[in-house]
Order: C-alpha cells, then sequence, then structure tokens
C-alpha cells in the first residue's frame, strides 16, 4: 500500500499582520480581513529562499522517517522539488538539496512549477514510482517564498514556508487510496520569465479557474470511488484566502468543521507550492489513526490534483506538534518585509 | 656580531592622497630616504619592498621590476607581504640580508594607496589576511578584533570607555605630528558616539584608510654610521606567527605572536620591558593597544583596561613609558606597507631630536611592534641611541 | 567573497557536515562595514561558536538581535544563501546558526 511515510515543515520566524500591510497602501484593515480571511503571514528572511526552506523541511521529513528506516538517505531514488519561486531559472535544486541531505547519488530528481500545485503534481508521479517498485521511497517538496508586486492585492496573502513528504510502500502512516488530476490551459495567473512578480486576471481566478478545477477534481474523485463528504473526518483544500475553500468546501458538500483545521492561511498566508499541504500538515497534528482525510490542491494554469488520505497507526509515531512549529512573535514593519523580499 | 643602523628617514604624508599613485608615493619616499641621508642610488646594495594590497586591489604585482624602472638600477628588490606586518618584515629581512653579507646598505621601502576604492572593496581586499572561513562569516578585520574586543571586555568588566581612552591619547600625539593623516584631538565623548563598525569597536576605535609611504635606510658600512650625524643602532629584529584563524588560538585575550617575538627580542639584546621607555606599536584598534602592551611585558595581562584610562603614556604626561608617539595606526594613518617602516622612523626621529613638537626628552632604548593581520605574525624590534 | 562554481561544489560536504549542529557562542560581532556581496544583509552577526563536539566554527548568526546574544547561548544551524553575489553566478549556500531558546 503506498502513501506517506513521514513529513516535514518549515516556515520562516517571522511574520507581518494584514493591518501592517494596509495601513502603508491606506486601506481599510478590518475590509481586507472581511474579504480574504488573512490577518497575518510569514516572511522569509532576505538570506532564506526556496530552497533553503525546502532543505530544512526536508530535514524534518527524513529526521521522522528514520525512526524506522535508519538508512533512509540510502533509500530515497527519487527527489522533486515543486516551486514557482525557485532560485534559478535552470538548475535543479532538487539535488542541492539532496546534497545537503546526504542522499546518496542514486536517485532521479527533477524540479517542476505549476503554481501552486508544482509539488502535488510531484506527489502523484512519486506515488507511482514507489507503488510500481521503480523507487523504494521518494521526496516529494513544495516550498515557495512568495513574492507579489507592492501594492497588489497579492501582498496580503503571498507567504513562505515549505513542507517535505517521504513517500513509500513501507511504514505508510498516511495511505493514498486514490489520486485523481484534472487540468486544462486557464490563464488566471502567471508570471512571465524574467519577470520579478505574478500577473493575475483578477475575478477570472475564482470560478473558471479556482473553483471549476477543484470542483471537477473532487467530484471525479469522491465518484470514482463512490464516496461522500460525510466519509472524511478532515478536508483540506488549497488556499489562496481563507473564503475560497471555505466556499468550495460547502458547495462540495463537506461542512466547515471539516475543513476548519486546515485553514492555516489566516495565520500563515498562502504558501503556494507548500500552502496546501500546510494545511495538511496542520489537520495531521491533530489526527489518529483510521481516520479519512480529503486533500485538493490547486494550481493556477490550471489544475487540481485530488487525493484520498487514510492515516495508520504510524500517526501516532510520525506526526509533528504543528501548532508549536509555527508559533511566533517576531513582527515586522513595512519595509523591514519588503527588505526581505528584495530578495528571492 | 656587526653593527647595523638606521640612517635615514623620509615619510610621505599619510592620508587620503588623491593625486598621488602608488608609484607616485614610492617615488617620493625612496629619494626623499636618500636625500636625507645624502647617499646616491648606486650606494644602495639592496631594496626590500613592503606592500599588502596592490595585487588584490590593482592587479599591479612584481612591484621589485617597477620599482627598478624608477631607480635606473640593476640590484636586487624583494618583496614581502604579511599583511599589515610586511613593513616590519622588510626591516627583518633587509637586516638579515646584511648581517649575511650580502652587502653593506639596504633600503627599506613600504607603501600603500587604499583610497582608489569603495570602502566594501578596500574592507574586502583587507579581509584577505583572514582564513577562508573567517571570510566565509562576512569576517571583516574591525570585526576579528571586535571578536577579541568582546572576549576582552567581558573577561576582565570592562567597557567601551576603556577603549577609547587609547584613541584620545593617540589622536593627542598625533595632533603634534604634521606627516599624520589625522592632526585633530579628540574627546572621550566623540569617540563614544560614534558609530559602530563592527561591535564593540566604533569608527574612532578603528585607524583609518590610508594612502602613504616611508622609507629607512639601513646599513652596515662602519664608516657610514660614523659619518652619519642622525642614526639609531638596531639591537634586534625578532619576527614569530601563529595560526592564521582566530578559532585555533590557544586564547582570544592575547597575541601569541607578539609574546614570542617580544620574548625573542628582549633575550637577544639582554633586556626587559622595564629597560624600554619610548615604543610604536600596532594599535590597528584601540583593543589592539591595549592586548600590545600586556602581551609585550609592560602591563600585566588583564590590566590594560585599567591603565589605559590613566592616559600615562603620553609624550608630555607619563609615567616612564611613552606609546605612539606617532599619533599610532588610529591617528597617524595606517597606509598598511609603510606602517612597519614609519614606526622605526618615528623612534629614529625621536632618539635623534627631530621629533619637533613632539619631541620626548630622551630614551636609550626603544622599541617597534607590528603586526600581521589578527596576530598571525609580529615584529618586535628594539633599537638604542648610539651612545657607545 | 570570491568564489567560483568549483570551490562552491568543493565546500559541499564541508556545508553538510555543519547542518543539524548544535554549539554554544564563544564571542561574537555585528559588523556594520560589510565586505562586498553582504551589504544587502547589514548589520550582520559574525560569531565564533564552539560545537557540542568540541570544534570551533566561524559562522554568521541569523534572524536574532545584538542584544539577545550572550557568551555561552547556544545556537543550532541552519542552511542560508551566503552572500550576494553577481546575478550570474552560482549561489553560495553556507551553515548559519540561529539562537535556541
Amino acid at each position: 500500500m503506498k502513501g506517506i511515510v513521514s513529513y516535514g515543515f518549515y516556515v520562516p520566524s517571522m511574520r507581518i499582520t494584514t493591518e501592517e500591510i494596509a495601513k502603508v497602501w491606506g486601506k481599510d484593515p478590518l475590509s481586507i480581513t472581511k474579504s480574504l480571511g488573512i490577518y497575518e503571514k510569514t516572511v522569509a528572511s532576505s538570506d532564506e529562499d526556496s530552497l533553503t526552506m525546502g532543505f530544512e523541511a526536508a530535514a524534518v521529513a527524513l529526521k521522522q522517517a528514520r525512526l524506522y528506516e535508519k538508512d533512509i538517505d540510502k533509500k530515497i531514488e527519487g527527489v522533486f522539488f515543486g516551486s514557482e519561486t525557485p532560485s534559478y531559472a535552470v538548475n535543479p535544486t532538487s539535488t542541492t538539496i539532496a546534497t545537503f541531505l546526504g542522499i546518496h547519488n542514486q536517485y532521479n530528481a527533477y524540479d517542476t512549477q505549476f503554481a501552486c500545485k508544482a509539488a502535488t503534481g510531484s506527489l502523484v508521479s512519486g506515488l507511482a514510482l514507489v507503488s510500481s517498485g521503480i523507487n523504494q521511497y521518494c521526496l516529494c517538496i513544495g516550498s515557495d517564498k512568495a513574492n507579489s508586486k507592492p501594492g497588489d492585492a497579492l501582498e496580503f496573502s503571498a507567504g513562505s514556508a515549505a513542507v517535505a513528504l517521504v513517500v513509500g510502500t513501507q511504514n505508510v502512516a498516511i495511505k493514498v487510496l486514490d489520486t485523481l488530476s484534472y487540468s486544462s490551459d486557464t490563464p488566471d495567473f502567471w508570471r512571465r520569465s524574467g519577470e520579478s512578480y505574478p500577473s493575475h486576471a483578477g475575478r477570472f481566478t475564482g470560478e473558471p479557474s479556482y473553483f471549476h478545477h477543484v470542483k471537477e477534481a473532487s467530484k471525479r474523485i469522491l465518484e470514482r470511488n463512490k464516496l461522500t463528504p460525510k466519509d472524511f473526518d478532515y478536508a483540506v483544500f488549497h488556499m489562496p484566502n481563507a473564503k475560497f475553500p471555505k466556499r468550495v468546501a460547502l458547495s462540495l458538500g463537506f461542512n466547515l468543521d471539516q475543513i476548519e483545521r486546515s485553514l492555516v492561511v489566516k495565520t500563515l498566508g498562502n504558501s503556494y507550492s507548500a500552502s496546501a499541504l500546510m494545511g495538511l500538515a496542520s489537520v495531521l497534528e491533530l489526527a489518529k489513526s483510521n481516520q479519512r482525510i480529503f486533500f485538493c490542491s490547486y494550481g493556477s494554469g490550471a489544475g487540481s490534483d485530488a487525493f484520498i488520505f487514510e492515516t495508520t497507526e504510524l500517526i501516532e509515531k510520525i506526526k509533528l506538534p504543528f501548532s508549536e512549529m509555527i508559533r511566533s512573535d517576531n513582527y515586522l514593519d513595512y519595509f523591514s518585509y519588503r527588505k526581505n523580499m528584495m530578495s528571492i | 656580531m656587526v653593527n647595523s643602523a638606521v640612517i635615514g628617514y623620509y615619510t610621505t604624508q599619510f592620508g587620503e592622497l588623491w593625486e598621488r599613485s602608488l608609484m607616485d608615493l614610492l617615488k617620493e619616499a625612496l629619494f626623499g630616504a636618500l636625500t636625507e641621508t645624502g647617499l646616491q642610488i648606486d650606494q644602495i646594495d639592496a631594496i626590500f619592498f613592503s606592500n599588502m594590497l596592490s595585487g588584490v586591489l590593482d592587479n599591479d604585482l612584481h612591484l621589485g621590476a617597477k620599482i627598478s624602472e624608477i631607480i635606473g638600477q640593476n640590484i636586487p628588490i624583494f618583496r614581502t607581504e604579511s599583511a599589515c606586518a610586511s613593513g616590519g618584515m622588510a626591516f627583518h629581512l633587509g637586516l638579515n640580508y646584511l648581517r649575511s653579507g650580502s652587502g653593506k646598505t639596504v633600503l627599506i621601502l613600504g607603501g600603500e594607496k587604499m583610497t582608489d576604492y569603495d570602502l566594501e572593496t578596500i574592507t574586502t581586499s583587507l579581509a584577505s589576511a583572514a582564513s577562508e572561513e573567517e571570510q566565509q562569516a562576512g569576517l571583516t578585520f574591525p570585526g576579528l578584533y571586535g571578536l577579541l574586543a568582546q572576549s576582552y571586555l567581558s573577561t576582565f568588566n570592562y567597557t567601551e570607555e576603556n577603549l577609547a581612552h587609547i584613541s584620545v591619547k593617540n589622536h593627542y600625539h598625533g595632533s603634534f605630528n604634521e606627516k599624520g593623516h589625522f592632526q585633530n584631538q579628540l574627546s572621550l565623548q566623540q569617540v563614544m558616539s560614534s558609530p559602530y563598525v563592527a561591535s564593540p569597536l566604533k569608527v574612532l576605535d578603528c585607524s583609518p584608510i590610508s594612502d602613504g609611504a616611508a622609507a629607512i635606510v639601513l646599513t652596515v658600512d662602519a664608516n657610514l654610521i660614523n659619518k652619519s650625524p642622525h642614526k639609531i643602532k638596531v639591537l634586534t629584529s625578532q619576527v614569530a606567527t601563529d595560526t592564521i584563524s582566530l578559532k585555533d588560538r590557544q586564547n582570544l585575550l592575547e597575541l601569541k605572536a607578539t609574546k614570542i617575538a617580544s620574548e625573542k627580542a628582549f633575550k637577544a639584546c639582554g633586556l626587559t620591558p622595564k629597560d624600554i621607555n619610548l615604543v610604536e606599536l600596532h594599535d590597528c584598534f584601540t583593543i589592539a593597544e591595549i592586548l600590545a602592551l600586556e602581551d609585550l611585558g609592560f602591563w600585566e595581562k588583564g590590566r590594560g583596561g585599567a591603565e589605559a584610562v590613566k592616559q600615562k603614556t603620553r609624550f608630555d604626561d607619563n609615567d616612564g613609558l611613552i606609546v605612539n608617539t606617532s599619533g599610532g595606526l588610529k591617528a597617524s594613518g595606517h597606509p598598511v606597507g609603510a606602517t612597519g617602516i614609519k614606526q622605526i622612523g618615528e623612534l629614529f626621529l625621536q632618539i635623534n631630536g627631530l621629533a619637533t613638537s613632539r619631541q620626548i626628552q630622551s630614551c636609550n632604548y626603544a622599541l617597534t611592534h607590528n603586526v600581521g593581520g589578527s596576530g598571525g605574525t609580529a615584529v618586535v624590534n628594539i633599537f638604542s641611541n648610539y651612545e657607545d | 567573497m570570491k568564489t567560483s562554481p568549483v570551490k562552491i561544489w568543493r565546500k559541499q560536504k564541508k556545508v553538510r557536515e555543519l547542518l543539524g549542529m548544535r554549539g554554544k557562542i564563544v564571542s561574537w560581532t555585528q559588523i556594520h562595514s560589510p565586505v562586498v556581496g553582504m551589504e544587502p544583509f547589514t548589520p550582520y552577526i559574525s560569531a565564533l561558536i564552539e560545537l557540542d563536539n568540541g570544534t570551533k566554527v566561524f559562522g554568521q548568526i541569523v534572524g536574532t538581535k545584538l542584544q539577545e546574544l550572550k557568551i555561552g547561548s547556544v545556537v543550532k544551524s541552519v542552511l542560508r544563501k551566503n552572500f550576494e553575489n553577481e546575478p550570474q553566478s552560482v549561489i553560495d549556500y553556507s551553515a548559519k546558526f540561529i539562537l535556541v531558546n
């Protein structure tokens, strides 16, 4: 049975509030938090980037995996890194992270980009590689130091974080019962080569983009497995803000209690390739064995990867204290925020 | 051992000399020293040349040949580099050259051109004298001495104010040195309120970035020595090295290279620190003067901070030991390659009554102390007046 | 910092060995006058650290205020970008240190 053996995550220690950003642009913080549901977000330091954060998350995931596999660094045969803010346009981050983790050289590696679903896409591939027996274990990492044009609406949500997953067919703590993807060519959000900041199509990012793809992937995977929302203990959807996942959950028939725990965007912002996976990490802190978790990511451009997860008893051994690990009181002013974001 | 003497000294102005190139400065010092001594260039058997940064900054090496071009002679010209101890090293090698019988008279010439580039570039080039690991950690020279100061202040319970007194005293001396980079006196308040360069060291704890060149004529020619109106006798020159990296030092509260070089020097001439009343030492930073006076044996280890406050090493107000009448590196400036030579020159001026408004009353024995990097090299020389 | 792709490649092993290590601060300084490449990070803290295994290393301490540092403070190593070199150059990733509570 294929699935997640261990996971790790990393959030930088600095934060900035919606209020602080709104003040600078003469906007009313209350109306922003009302419409986006975001109160504060994480800020990576000027000497951090998607690579360094991805490394830290993966180091945690490997440490957890060592609880069963002492020699995990010799058994990982696939390393995949997904981001929309990679340090290089051409040069694999996956191999740099693997080198610093001490993973032996017999592995396949590639970097992926697909907006916020860069990592979940590679997760599908990683699961296929382990369940086909081609690889013993794969390491999938999603990491972003998300930036936005100063003054753009995205400035309130673009955050930084990384999540790493070790997948395999042995010592599985979170089984993947099924995965289904839905893709199309939908230009809702993009960044041209050489451009510093992404662009987006305003309200077009809603119904025809996020909602259409998440709903299609979710409906189809539920149908295929003859399951309904009430068969799940938790649900996690990609979080560009706190409103979209609530709306899509309700429209699919999930209730707000099922998704409440996953809504980390409220205090961590949207960490793009790590976003939905951070929601999953938050849920896993509470998850007990034999619980079912619905998961659907979204990447602009566009597509969604839906997963049906089911925990095993091993979840109790490898789960991480999410709430404690994300706690911070290091708040920045807007100028310090921009100074740190000058270098991605 | 044949007698050796310094019979002439010339220094250029030290400061921000925008219109002078390195070659301009070297030429001035070289020919200035010859004029001072009344010698012709063909009476010089070899030149020992000191410079640290010309390669790093200007892609300018093989200075020996470049000097040969200026002087129109084919004599041997040797370049030495040991960071800020390059000048002292050039003197040491020149002395040994003479003692080996390879020649009778040499010119020790040092110069540095540091103001052609921005501060970050200069800071980086000076950091070449630190280990690769220190450079990887972004350390600078003020940073390395900042680490030493941090250790010293917290171990012996002193504050930044103890360090500041050194700067005040050296600027007092510097105000009498017309060739010095800075000739302004400073108050304690001014030093304490200057901005940080590398905590706990502030701008006014640090020697400046300066251009300048200096030259001395060193000889073992007895006739020449007898005929010279001005001279000082070289008693000994000793060199010691230590690890490049601070992390491999046995003790962060001392510079072992200074201790070893000075122990060797006192032993070689049968003197003790009590016999010395005039010192030119390497105050690249205020903490460096305190450490130097302790490591040379003048102050007890750990007492330096308290001694500094008394400011009793002034040429006109002292307890028997006078330190850095030139103004030290702090006030007179630190064109790296020239410093070790200027220090010897300052003793030359003092012992021969040529120190004008900063003249001390008398001197039997004097010492120079020149350090490279954070203590990787130390050169200690002891001189006496020429009353046989 | 004068570096080259080959030098960065050669030091990977050293960096890897430093990652995931804990130590104590021996001494530190906050540098306000930077070397080339450190301007965007200025002022920055460089420190001498004694690792738990007894070896001493130099490293930068990041993410902390000067006042929080004490001789003996416990630190742990993290992976960070080091120096802001030319935009076409290979990125220098090194081990830096953060304070541990």
